[in-house]
């Protein structure tokens, strides 16, 4: 079949595959095959929030995102039979092209509703090329009037064929005002998503989400951040919360759900639990459009082994570059690389292995205490009004360098202000997210320059909790409010503080930072990103946080005399300080390419504490 | 009931057609089912020797329901098998058949009854429900499992929590409409579950012949004064944790009750509820006109027939109950020889080394008997238990145990990092410009354990809340004016680590220890953990460690062994705290008298040994109460009535290595106790009271410093403030860096 054929009316694809099956019974007849051609994925356009407007009703598209929420699955009518006998497919459809005869034969099959997002705190270098892709993409179907025909073409609507957006949007709202009687309405598409959009970045979303959740139908979907979408899986794919995955596959617009979440709110009355529920995972689409997967693949890791000449190079120039953001401080820099190539190996009941979390001390009275003068807002991407010069600084290069960071100022009136963790909404019943909800990769940088004295409420007090749950076990736990579960995370964790940290007992790392230069500021940060050459450098990072990791059996018998030689000597070594230096010295390892620990590394991160200790003495000459 | 499965499908389809249609052969026909579940209430018996029926006696006590294990009905010899199959393959069409045999049955018995007359029966609501131990061939399926080409319209056993309920609402069983026309009326079944009723289009009233019926199109109307209802309420029933899979979140499910179960359960509660799973489609979109090309969409929602509450982890809120094979299970248990040593045996099994430590604690879970006085006091139960020592001891680690294992607790730490309070104030050392968090009131749970890590670093006001908690089992509130006393039977436990970060054997026990004498006497016993230098010990923890970090060896998180045995000890504390409360017997009263003499006596050698008339621990008739709460604990774990003579004597040997060793720890010290020196302390004293005014604040550091540069050694400086402390006058705030002067 001509790819762009499919592209345009997948549904006909799958539908001549449908009547074409050998088994009656067979419920896959080759759907994936046929889309798994690698000569069609040129040919998909990408949806994102901007191409979600360009792309007509039911055509093929491709989409990545972030399982945010996986709700209850739904039973609809997978089959029926035709007066005349035959069987068709509802699959991968909200609306067909006929009606499903009245109490003729059916069989009733399951799918399963996943919500997803734009990757939470994904960096600019790594949104913009994917944005480029999805504009770029557009260009491959045929001019919009003709998409607007093949749409109009597949919907069996009475009122008229819309050619396009514009008029579908209108006919939503001629709707709605019929519904109402209303000439004004708003169903969530115009004012209120325009203006967030025009916003820009998904982060600035989060702040949004207190103010949702009630549940009603009026904030249905509001809560969400712009370029959502809500995927149906048809099969048995494994997909966990918190995955980032890329779907293939009939996008659906239903302008009618809008108006049924209109009529609800006009109602009033909750008019029943069971439609509730069903309304609370059928978003209006022209905010939350409707994806029914046909292909789904977990998020390619582009990490591409680096070669080893190459490993020292960029090893260099990343310690560079981060040494010039903390003013010269060649050891806070060593430590904030080490903590760029950190990832969750594996978990134990009460720790996580392979990450660290850690804390730089702007000493007071230094050039980096300074730093937290009255902030002033410089970077637009993040909360930057919150955050102090150096906060702002280092996140900007964290985000030059990591795929996802997320910037949390830790100040009494944000940590009371939301709950951080992600909860579920039991009316809505959907999961309300939080700065907390992250995908893989992601790195938190708490900024607690900006604390003053005040009192904690409840949920600042929760809040805090969370945090000391992420950095000391890498787990998140998810309220659903009769209980709690814990969802794996894998988010090292920086503090920025004057003096050491509110989260002290959960820091395995304490730095003061000794700058012998002026730190540099946002602005200055990102110009300098912006000049270098950082795609190497990512790469490198990349690489090094996705490598495999061992420790041969006989370097773990001269591992375990040096550990207990130690804390024959120091009785202030215990078993957590073991677990840090045997943390510290796997991403040593790490961050110079190598798969292994050698005995090299294990003096060099031994050497590099205690280049650290000495630091740590002055300030507490009781301890 | 019948008939609901005719008709065309045009606004509900409740999928109740095709079910168990193509096996109906196998399945008993109508009259014989009939015959055979009015058997089997008439018959049935859990034990074939007794002369109890269980469900003729409950439809005799109850006439208008019938809760019935369907564990029982699939019983292969007692129950009937074959009928358990066809409620599980077309409940639709035999529950109704199972409530009218049982009406039969009720009519039957309530005529045995009465002799004349005819009784009043009533409909009988059957409600099926699944014991935990009850053997049944329909098993468990989880919300995840439940596919619709399985399981719709089928009998399903589906556990999980219940998280929200509706008001219930009436739904009419059978409607009466009219026709307009000519006024003939019919009655309608309506279908259960969420479905309505059809009311025909045309009137179908008998016509005379030859005349014709020109009665019109939807000549009905409905009148509702002549409707049958019955109550209905909507569930929300979400997947119980434990059932989650990791990575992925719980799912919920709408469950719909009816008559009887309405308002039977609460949200919050663990319920395995027995129903029908069925389908409802939603009017999406609501617009009649676009309704022909949407997809259908069906809702699932489950037909709920009965109940059965979890006694598994049962919420805080209510009274645990028991199953009548628990109960065996833990007599059992309780009878064998050296029950006790396999308790203490599971008490932290990861921690090595400390037994007493583990009796202590598991004595402290089980607790000791309540006893009212004769004026009407009470004397507490609740056994207190004190970890001191260095750090890196395990303490925390038992701490976490107890407060995972105890049915009702509360962990928190002095320090208010974790603060347990509902707020918390962050407070910036102006020196160090580090931020505290300084925890807000202490909620205590009553009946339950508080678990106080850094107990030494806690605010004085708690400590005074815990204080009176400890002994008078009550805490004072003060609001608006008004004090109020609230109930608080908490056991603490508490670990608190040496003033100077780590037990030093140079100096006194009291100096060491560092809480105030009225505090100490609270507790049971104390324990004074020291952290022995040991290669061996330090070789294992880096093995440990190592065993962590390599690659494969990523521990599966505790095995499913683990965690039943974890389970049963949970289960067996809260059984035990319930249905035991020993007493001392006479013979080990005597036995205990004598030796608390003896005690007393060793306690006040060792304090006049140090030249002061305190001991550091005083030894008064608190301690007899401890031995005495122990003594009943130790009765406790082998579910017991009395407390004999070696229960004591096992008490009086975990109170001598533990309390007394502490007491006795105080003799290593004597000798630099002279009479110069206490007068030096009282100058000391005196100075620090000169320079510290009553209220306020002043840095330790700077205040040691300038009394040694007045001339004073050190450690006698650090011994007046230490005085001073015990006696009230001052105290320590943000981790000891500050001293407040209080009186």
């Amino acid at each position: 079949m001509d790819p762009l054929a499919i592209v345009r009316d997948p549904l006909a694809a799958v539908r001549a595959l449908h009547a074409a099956r050998a088994a009656d019974d067979d419920q896959e007849f080759g759907v994936k095959a046929l889309f798994a051609d690698p000569a069609l994925r040129p040919q998909v356009p990408i949806l994102t929030e901007d191409t979600a407007e360009h792309l007509p009703n039911q055509c093929l598209v491709r989409y990545c995102g972030m399982v945010a929420d996986m709700l209850n699955p739904e039973y609809y009518v997978g089959e029926y039979r035709r007066p005349d006998g035959s069987w068709a497919t509802a699959k991968f459809a909200d609306q067909l092209d006929e009606a499903v005869p009245e109490g003729g034969e059916t069989r009733i099959a399951e799918r399963r509703p996943l919500l997803l997002v734009p990757v939470p705190a994904e960096s600019g270098w790594a949104v913009a090329p994917h944005a480029a892709a999805a504009r770029a993409s557009l260009a491959a179907l045929p001019a919009g009037g003709a998409a607007g025909a093949a749409g109009a073409g597949k919907r069996a609507r009475e009122d008229g064929a819309p050619a396009g957006q514009a008029e579908e949007e209108l006919s939503i709202g001629m709707m709605v005002s019929d519904a109402t009687g209303q000439t004004a309405a708003d169903d969530g598409d115009s004012a209120a998503s325009r203006a967030r959009r025009a916003g820009g970045a998904p982060a600035a979303q989060q702040q949004e989400a207190s103010s949702g959740g009630s549940g009603t139908a009026a904030a249905a979907g509001a809560d969400l951040p712009a370029g959502s979408c809500m995927v149906y899986l048809y099969d048995d794919a494994e997909v966990k919360l918190n995955d980032v995955v890329e779907v293939v596959g009939v996008l659906s617009r239903v302008p009618e759900l809008a108006v049924a979440h209109m009529q609800q709110e006009q109602g009033g009355q909750a008019a029943s639990m069971l439609l509730d529920d069903i309304l609370a995972s059928h978003l209006p689409t022209s905010l939350v459009p409707r994806l029914h997967a046909i292909l789904l693949h977990p998020e390619a890791s582009a990490a591409a082994t680096v070669p080893a000449a190459a490993v020292a190079d960029a090893r260099a120039r990343a310690l560079g570059f981060l040494s010039q953001v903390l003013g010269g401080d060649d050891l806070a820099a060593e430590y904030l690389l080490l903590q760029l190539v950190g990832r969750v190996h594996h978990r134990t009941p009460q720790s996580a292995v392979g990450v660290m979390s850690l804390n730089l001390v702007a000493e007071p009275n230094t050039a980096a205490a300074a730093a937290a003068a009255p902030p002033a807002g410089v970077q637009p991407a993040q909360q930057a009004q919150q955050l102090s010069p150096l906060g702002a600084a280092v996140a900007a290069a964290l985000e030059a360098l990591a795929p996802r960071c997320r910037t949390l100022p830790l100040s009494i009136d944000a940590l009371n202000r939301r709950p951080w963790w992600p909860r579920r909404d039991q009316n809505s019943q959907r999961l309300i997210s939080g700065p907390l909800q992250l995908a893989a990769n992601t790195q938190v940088l708490l900024d607690e320059t900006v604390m003053a004295a005040g009192t904690l409420q409840e949920v600042g007090l929760r809040n805090m909790a969370a945090l000391q749950t992420l950095m000391a076990r890498q787990r998140v736990a998810y309220d659903f409010e009769y209980f709690s579960l814990d969802q794996p995370a894998d988010a090292p964790v920086t503090v920025l503080s004057l003096g050491r940290s509110l989260l002290k007992e959960t820091v395995d790392v304490t730095l003061p930072l000794h700058p012998t230069a002026p730190l540099a500021d946002a602005a200055g940060v990102a110009a300098a990103a912006a000049s270098a050459d950082l795609a190497p450098l990512r790469a490198y990072l990349a690489a090094a946080r996705c490598a495999d990791f061992a420790i041969a059996p006989d370097v773990e018998e001269f591992l375990q005399q040096e550990l207990a030689g130690a804390r024959q000597k120091d009785r202030e070594v215990n078993e957590r300080t073991f677990h840090t230096w045997m943390n510290l010295a796997r991403l040593q390892a790490l961050s110079h390419g190598e798969a292994s620990l050698t005995r090299e590394r294990w003096a060099a991160m031994l050497e590099m504490e205690g280049r650290r200790r000495q630091r740590l003495q002055p300030a507490q000459p009781a301890a | 009931m019948s008939g609901f499965d005719e008709g065309g499908v045009y606004y509900s389809d409740q999928q109740f057609v095709s079910a168990g249609a193509s096996d109906e052969s196998q399945l008993p026909s109508r009259a014989a089912a009939l015959a055979k579940f009015g058997e089997f209430i008439r018959t049935f018996q859990v034990d074939p020797k007794s002369g109890a029926f269980p469900y003729a006696d409950q439809l005799a006590r109850c006439k208008d329901r019938l809760r019935v294990d369907i564990g029982h009905l699939s019983h292969p010899v007692y129950g009937a098998p074959e009928l358990a199959t066809a409620l599980v393959e077309n409940p639709a069409e035999y529950l109704p058949i199972f409530e009218q045999a049982a009406k039969q049955e009720s009519q039957r018995i309530q005529s045995l009854l009465e002799d004349g007359g005819e009784p009043d029966v009533k409909d009988v609501q059957v409600m099926l429900f699944k014991s935990e131990t009850g053997r049944s061939r329909v098993a468990f399926v989880s919300m995840r499992d439940m596919k619709p080409e399985k399981y719709v319209s089928k009998l399903v056993i589906v556990p999980g929590i219940v998280t929200s309920a509706s008001r219930p609402k009436h739904k009419a069983t059978y409607l009466t409409v009219q026709c307009k026309e000519c006024k003939a009326t019919k009655r309608i079944a309506c279908r259960p579950g969420v479905g309505g009723a059809m009311i025909p289009r045309t009137c179908d009233a008998a016509v005379l012949p030859g005349q014709n019926n020109n009665c019109g199109m939807d000549p009905y109307i409905i009148l509702p004064e002549k409707a049958e209802c019955v109550d209905q309420q909507t569930l929300k029933m979400q997947e119980r944790p434990e059932d989650v899979p990791t990575g992925d979140l719980p799912r919920s499910m709408m469950c719909l009750v009816d008559r009887r179960l309405c308002s039977a359960v609460s949200p919050g509660t663990r319920v395995t509820a027995v129903g029908i799973l069925s389908i409802f489609q939603g009017k999406e979109g609501g617009n009649s006109r676009d309704k022909a090309g949407a997809v259908a969409i069906r809702q699932p929602y489950l037909r709920v027939i009965g109940f059965q509450e979890d006694v598994l982890n049962g919420d805080t809120a209510r009274r645990p109950t028991f199953s009548m094979e628990e109960e065996q299970e833990f007599k059992e248990f309780a009878a064998q020889p050296g029950a006790m040593d396999r308790i203490f045996a599971r008490i932290a099994p990861q921690i090595f080394g400390s037994p007493d430590i583990k009796k202590a604690i598991a004595c402290l879970l089980f607790g000791g008997s309540r006893k009212r006085m004769p004026d009407g006091t009470y004397r507490r139960g609740d056994i207190n238990v004190l970890l001191l020592g260095d750090p890196s001891t395990a303490k925390s680690q038992f701490l976490k145990f107890t407060s995972k294992t105890a049915p009702i607790a509360v962990y928190t730490s002095g320090k208010g990092s974790s603060a347990a309070g509902l707020t918390a104030s962050v407070i910036r050392d102006p020196a160090s410009r580090d931020f505290y968090l300084e925890g807000g009131a202490m909620v205590l749970a009553d009946g339950g354990v508080v678990c106080i890590d850094e107990f030494d670093k806690m605010r004085p006001e708690d400590r005074v809340a815990i204080h009176e908690a400890m002994e008078q089992q009550t805490i004072s509130i003060a609001k608006a004016g008004i004090t109020t006393m609230l109930r608080s039977r908490t056991s603490v436990l508490a670990a608190a680590n040496p003033p100077s970060g780590r037990y030093d054997d140079l100096k006194s026990a009291q100096e060491n220890i560092d809480l105030q004498s009225t505090i100490l006497s609270r507790f049971d016993l104390i324990f004074i953990v020291k952290d022995e230098r040991s290669v061996e010990r330090d070789m294992m923890i880096a093995r440990h460690v190592l065993d962590v970090h390599r690659l494969a060896g990523a521990q599966p998180e505790a095995d499913e062994d683990e965690k039943r045995v974890e389970a049963f000890l949970k289960r067996y504390i809260e059984f035990c705290r319930q249905q035991c409360s020993p007493r001392i017997c006479d013979s080990a009263a005597k036995l205990l008298a004598n030796e608390y003499v003896e005690l007393r006596a060793e306690s006040k050698r060792a304090a006049s040994a140090d030249g002061s008339d305190i001991p550091a621990i005083p030894v008064t008739v608190r301690q007899l109460e401890a031995v005495i709460r122990i003594s009943e604990s130790l009765a406790k774990m082998n579910l017991q009535t009395t407390a004999t003579e070696a229960h004591v004597r096992q008490a009086l040997e975990l109170f001598k290595t533990s309390t007394m060793d502490a007491v006795k720890s105080g003799l290593m010290e004597v000798a630099v106790f002279t009479d110069e020196q206490r007068q030096e302390i009282h100058r000391v004293e005196e100075q620090i009271k000169r320079r510290v005014a009553i209220g306020s604040f002043v840095s330790e550091r700077k205040l040691v410093d300038e009394l040694v540069r007045v001339g004073f050694n050190e450690n006698l400086v650090r011994k007046g403030l230490l005085f001073l402390q015990t006696t009230g006058d001052l105290e320590y705030r943000r981790e000891r860096r500050l001293v407040h002067r209080m009186k």
